[in-house]
């Protein structure tokens, strides 16, 4: 495959890639005019790999996630998964929306059975609900409605509801963006959880630096105005992370200019330039 | 409070009958509606003119509204589902259908008797087509208001269009499908009392012209009332079988 021949020497020691994303540009037309949200995307993802894509609302991280969710096309490039090209959504992509896209008309219980429709054996189905129910616990909540839940418990539900489908890649769009620092904090550290004793590959696209930090394993910044992927970096902290460990801020200051020096490229307008050679492809900065 | 309003207007009707300011052909005591109406209701057939009469009217009415009301909603909802969904369906029918919107229903009464003739069949027709707009039109807005994410997060669960359409889409829209049906239904009941005024044999509204060219205004009002009284019941029960049978109904209204 050709992705291998790019990252031929970390393919070596991690196996092959679960996800490939080769040269990935997609161009909006709106009235006559072209918005050009992505250029030029190139990454692969691992297995039981967590990868998180930060930059600023705008630079087309959605619409990324869309495409490898297989509800957008790219215009050109492709993207697959187990060397087959992505065209269509499929149980084994889930994606995890940063709104809320519970049922309404379905109890939590009922929510998070909804992917296991087709499994024809009940006891199988009642078992599986119930493991993940209490995984994400919420065992005592298993007959509200998502409407008299709290926004932390309707994500603890929208992510059960997927993990239930064992995918292979956890898609997920800001989805802590809306709650509030503690229960951000405590979805985050279910999140880790939940992906060390499942290890799926995860893609979380974030706005939010000591989100990435804290969870991922590689970090991508992207930047606006065609989104682009300025920068790869390696987050060699042990887990669990928190903010006054050694070596995070240190994480922190370098995400931290990179993202200004990208946000301020967006906004004057001159989004192209030298970093594209100097940061573009350099695997997984494993440069520390 | 709710009750002074319609309680000084009885007043007033009972002082204005009582002086004979309005002559009682005109507009008779109330308790002269009470007396029709209930021999209407309860009285047996010959007693009286209208005696006994209700039973039948109504199931007449009923079978009329419930065919015409049918068949608006056998067009009307996939329609309106499907050009919720379908960007070529709806460009195909959206601006045909708002053009037939246009024409005033009540003018389609001259077409509708010489193509069917007097008799249930214009009363359907006349129904059927005024029921379709309120249901097609809010199926239609709700199909293309819905949630994009949950059809996306129901497609990468597995689920398939149709499968789809029947599981998450229209439990989806299930507010404006609602809503759609209830003034379907309501329009219904105007629309077969224009229908009836032709001059078919049974039915609520056949008994209030029948009534008119007999001078019973008495007969008139009760007919009036009990269309009012029917038609309430049935939205009630239109309500409380969508509820009963449908999830999203319950839980979403």
């Amino acid at each position: 495959m050709k992705s291998e021949s790019r990252f031929g020497t970390v393919a070596d020691k991690r196996g092959e890639p679960l996800l490939v994303v080769e040269h990935i540009s997609k161009v909006f037309h709106l009235n006559d005019s072209q918005h050009k949200v992505l250029e030029d995307i190139c990454f692969c993802a691992y297995p039981s790999e967590m990868i998180c894509i930060v930059g600023r609302s705008g630079c087309g991280k959605t619409t990324l996630l869309n495409i490898l969710a297989g509800f957008e096309r790219p215009t050109s490039g492709y993207a697959a998964m187990n060397r087959e090209i992505i065209r269509t959504p499929g149980p084994d992509r889930c994606v995890v929306f940063q709104e809320d896209t519970l049922f309404p008309w379905l109890t939590v219980e009922e929510n998070i059975a909804f992917g296991l429709k087709n499994v024809l054996k009940k006891t199988y189905r009642k078992r599986e609900v119930d493991r993940y129910l209490e995984l994400v616990g919420l065992q005592r909540f298993r007959h509200y409605l998502p409407r008299e839940i709290s926004g932390g418990m309707k994500q603890r539900v929208a992510l059960a509801r997927v993990l239930i489908m064992k995918p292979q890649v956890l898609l997920m769009d800001e989805p802590f963006a809306s709650l509030d620092y503690h229960t951000r904090r405590d979805m985050q550290e279910l999140l880790v959880a939940l992906w060390e004793e499942l290890g799926h590959t995860i893609i979380f696209v974030t706005h939010d630096i000591d989100e990435a930090i804290t969870l991922a394993d590689n970090i991508m910044v992207m930047d606006t105005a065609p989104g682009r992927i300025r920068e790869k970096l390696a987050v060699s902290l042990p887990r669990p992370r928190k903010p006054e460990q050694s070596g995070y801020l240190f994480f922190r200051k370098k995400l931290l200019s990179l993202y200004e020096h990208y946000g301020e490229l967006a906004e004057t307008g001159t989004g192209s330039g030298t970093f594209e050679e100097d940061f573009s492809h350099s695997g997984t900065g494993r440069k520390r | 409070m709710p009750w002074i309003i319609p309680s000084s207007c009885i007043l007033v009707w009972i002082v204005i009958t009582n002086t004979n300011i309005i002559p009682a052909y005109l507009l008779p005591r109330p308790f002269e509606i009470i007396h029709t109406g209930y021999l209407y209701i309860f009285g047996e057939v010959g007693q009286a003119p209208y005696a006994g009469r209700y039973i039948s009217d109504t199931l007449a009415s009923l079978c009329r509204v419930f065919l015409g009301f049918s068949l608006a909603v056998l067009v009307g909802f996939p329609l309106g589902i499907i050009s919720g969904r379908v960007s070529l369906v709806h460009s195909l029918f959206n601006s045909f259908v708002n053009g037939l919107r246009a024409i005033p229903g009540i003018t389609w009464l001259p077409l509708a008797l010489v193509w069917f003739g007097i008799g249930i069949k214009t009363t359907v027709f006349l129904v059927a087509l005024a029921a379709f707009f309120p249901i097609y039109l809010n199926t239609l807005s709700g199909a293309r208001q819905i949630d994009l994410n949950l059809l996306r997060a129901g497609a990468m669960m597995g689920v398939g269009r149709i499968r789809g359409s029947f599981s998450i889409l229209i439990p989806g829209c299930m507010p404006n499908i609602m809503t759609g049906l209830r003034l379907g239904l309501g329009i219904s009941w105007a629309y077969l009392v224009l229908g009836e005024l032709t001059g078919v044999p049974g039915g609520l509204g056949a008994v209030i012209m029948d009534a008119r060219m007999m001078g019973r205004v008495d007969m008139i009002i009760v007919g009036m009332l009990l269309i009012a009284i029917v038609g309430r019941i049935s939205d009630v029960l239109l309500v409380a079988a969508l509820k009963g049978s449908l999830k999203s109904a319950r839980r979403m209204a």
